[in-house]
């Protein structure tokens, strides 16, 4: 049945189109890239069902999602590379306090918003960074040298009676 | 120069083990997904006819169907004869069309008895045939049998012929 077809082939084209959009993307919608992801269900809804509204394709349908997300998940947690390919990987964006141009362009990440995700973290400076790392759900994650260099708590002594 | 990495969490052996519901829910779904790449949900046309010496009545209609999906009846009458034949028409029951919406009949000579639809054929040279086509919409899921009769003036049946759709929801 070509329900099946169809929603396989706009699932994985959504994929990859999501994949090329990038990582940021997911974490912060700038209003071009909302409208986008706003007008791609509109644009591919009657795709999908071929204006088949019977209970029979909706149920198809589903399944078939279903079991491309659950076959797409498995496949990332199984193998390594395809979780890399399928989910990105976390890119560096500061190191001990020094930008990396090439990934923050290549990410499409400005200084600004980097300011920005830094006040929110409540950090100050760029020196006091270790890391800055671009995460694969679009949030910039940020590790201090503070948080690097934190000794191990001591084990809590037992008191006794 | 390559680009610094931070410290990467330990790895663990990436395997896959579902849950035993997990096996059977996606074991259920594969069996939907493949049936249906298989067209056991989809839309069949099936062909089905009757003959005596001198008419045939044949019938292509929609043997699966899918609600909401638009379907034809095409009916023929062939008159194997070598009297032309008048006053045909043929009978199809109303309790198989109420399960549609949208109906449309070509050509539009019909006659609607408490009952049934009545398509009024013209005269069937001996040799010729005529046809009846009937446009509609499935709107109600289930079952249903019917049968069409070609009949002449008061009303006799010359041929009969049985025919069943299935129309999922």
């Amino acid at each position: 049945m070509d329900i099946v077809v169809r929603i396989t082939v706009i699932y994985l084209f959504i994929l990859v189109g999501m994949r090329i959009l990038g990582k940021r993307e997911f974490g912060q919608l700038s209003p071009f890239e909302l409208v986008t992801l706003l007008i791609i269900p509109e644009i591919v809804s009657e795709a999908l069902t071929d204006n088949d509204r019977s209970l029979t394709a909706a149920v198809i349908g589903t399944t078939t999602l279903l079991l491309l997300v659950f076959i797409t998940s498995t496949i990332a947690h199984v193998s390594r590379k395809a979780d890399d390919v399928l989910g990105g990987v976390p890119a560096v964006l500061i190191h001990d306090g020094q930008f990396l141009e090439d990934a923050m362009n290549r990410e499409r990440i400005t200084m600004t918003e980097i300011s920005n995700e830094m006040h929110k973290a409540g950090l100050e400076t760029l020196e006091q960074i270790k890391w800055a790392i671009l995460e694969p759900d679009g949030k910039i994650a940020f590790i201090t040298h503070e948080q690097e260099t934190l000794p191990r708590k001591p084990q809590e002594e037992r008191v006794v009676g | 120069m390559s680009t610094p990495q931070p410290p990467q969490p330990p790895e663990i052996q990436r395997e896959f083990t579902p849950y035993p519901v997990q096996v059977i829910g996606i074991g259920i779904m594969t069996l939907l997904i493949v049936a249906a790449l298989l067209g056991i949900f989809g839309a069949t046309t099936d062909t089905v006819q009757a003959s005596t010496r001198e008419l045939t009545l044949a019938l292509e209609y929609g043997s699966r169907i899918r609600y909401g999906q638009p379907q034809t009846l095409n009916i023929a009458v062939t008159n194997h004869s070598d009297q032309p034949l008048e006053g045909a028409f043929v009978r199809l029951e109303r309790d198989y069309l109420a399960h549609f919406s949208d109906i449309q009949i070509i050509p539009s000579n019909v006659r609607i008895t408490d009952d049934s639809y009545e398509m009024l054929l013209d005269p069937i040279e001996a040799g010729g045939a005529r046809f009846v086509m009937i446009e509609m919409r499935a709107e109600r899921a289930g079952m249903y049998e019917s049968v069409i009769v070609l009949a002449t003036g008061e009303g006799a049946a010359l041929v009969t012929v049985r025919f069943s759709s299935v129309t999922f929801p």
